[in-house]
């Protein structure tokens, strides 16, 4: 995993019912009034910011909802997409 | 009822524009240009001849332009000329022979700079038949060439450069700013060539785009300077030498992304902008064209745009919310 930090802690979305959302095909812009900012989320980050906003829960527990059966590399494009959206500020700790 | 500044003498305008100013107004837009430079109030006067003239003492102006000579050493001395724009000097100073395209290129930055009651998208538009065709410009894309070879051809020109949309307007209709078409190296043969009926400025060599050449608005466009157009479909167009007639649909989603990534103030409109930018998408079908034989483009424009009038009037098209 390429950052210790989401191993630890609980994880949540921030202010997700505030964000304005279109969707068109597999591709979701989302604009987030807090930062001003305007976000392009394909099919499975959309889905986990979906699995997030029903139920809080630890990097961990989400990979096991998500891909209980999961290998390296798919664990790794996960934590990747995970911490974009950390970064964007989509994804906040709890 | 206002004059118009092709019905001034030169020699008045010249005078005006020492003093109090030329009023000038495009579209929503009215302006003060204060200039010292004979040559391009005449070419003022050339291409922006059927707009109207408001009285320059007694409007309320959006903004103010200076273009002077300055007291200096380079007022006689391979002389250059200097913006103002309102207290602002946002260039710096040109030759004095280039005053208009630096008049035009003042122009643009103080829309782009002040203009936010708009969400200002970086594309041409045209009309016809009461909708609007909308053409973001691309880098060489060779949109200039094509809006102007669509306003010779029976389109109103709305704008080279800015599509305006008032965020807030349900309808999302486009505001005209019919200013000349700045036609840049082989685009001016082109277009010179493609009609007989150009009216246009000098050419103007090696200026920071290369050489340039003004294409008035037809009288049309610019008469009709206050009527909004109902927003109609999106075309990215690519001119190449040689290529073959292409073309496609796009997605929704390709377009909102570089409509939004191409406007001089999407960020800065906030939610509103995100909501009439995807209004916009969902109510505009979006195609690429790549061309190089102009003709071949118009009529593939022009056929397509019938279409789209026939969805939008049968409902096949979502209409504004």
């Amino acid at each position: 995993m390429s950052d210790p930090d989401l191993t630890s802690g609980r994880w949540g979305t921030c202010n997700f019912d505030q964000l304005l959302r279109e969707t068109w095909d597999e591709e979701t812009f989302l604009f987030n009034p807090a930062s001003g900012e305007t976000h392009l989320l394909n099919a499975a980050a959309m889905h986990l910011l979906e699995l997030l906003e029903e139920e809080e829960a630890s990097f961990e527990q989400l990979v096991g909802r998500l891909f209980p059966d999961t290998d390296k590399p798919t664990l790794d494009a996960l934590a990747r997409q995970f911490e974009q959206l950390v970064l964007t500020g989509l994804i906040c700790r709890v | 009822m206002q004059s118009l500044i092709g019905e001034q003498s030169t020699k008045a305008l010249v005078q005006l524009a020492r003093h109090e100013g030329i009023g000038l107004q495009t579209g929503p837009f009215r302006i003060r240009i204060k200039c010292d430079d004979a040559q391009a109030v005449a070419l003022i006067r050339h291409l922006y001849s059927h707009h109207p003239l408001p009285d320059s003492t007694n409007t309320l102006f959006d903004f103010s332009l200076g273009l002077r000579r300055p007291y200096s050493l380079r007022r006689w001395w391979r002389p250059q000329i200097r913006l103002t724009a309102d207290a602002q000097t946002p260039f710096e100073p040109f030759p004095r022979d280039h005053a208009y395209p630096l008049f035009e290129w003042g122009y643009n930055w103080h829309i782009a700079m002040q203009a936010h009651q708009y969400l200002m998208l970086h594309s041409a538009v045209v009309e016809k038949d009461g909708l609007a065709l909308i053409m973001p410009a691309m880098p060489g894309s060779g949109k200039s060439t094509l809006c102007a070879a669509l306003m010779l051809s029976g389109w109103r020109l709305l704008s080279d450069e800015f599509g305006l949309i008032r965020p807030l307007d349900p309808d999302l209709r486009f505001h005209p700013m019919p200013r000349p078409v700045p036609l840049k190296n082989r685009s001016i043969e082109v277009i010179r060539n493609f009609s007989h009926k150009t009216t246009m400025g000098p050419v103007f060599p090696n200026t920071r785009k290369g050489d340039v050449s003004h294409l008035a608005a037809s009288t049309n466009s610019q008469l009709r300077a206050g009527e909004t157009a109902k927003p109609g479909w999106f075309l990215f167009p690519q001119y190449g030498q040689g290529l073959k007639l292409n073309f496609e649909a796009l997605s929704p989603g390709w377009t909102f992304l570089k409509i939004t990534g191409n406007s001089f103030n999407y960020r800065l409109q906030g939610a509103r902008g995100f909501r009439a930018a995807a209004q916009l998408v969902k109510q505009c079908p979006a195609y690429a064209l790549h061309y190089s034989d102009l003709d071949g483009a118009i009529a593939r424009i022009n056929s397509t745009h019938a279409q789209i009038i026939d969805q939008h009037a049968s409902g096949a098209i979502p209409r504004a919310q």
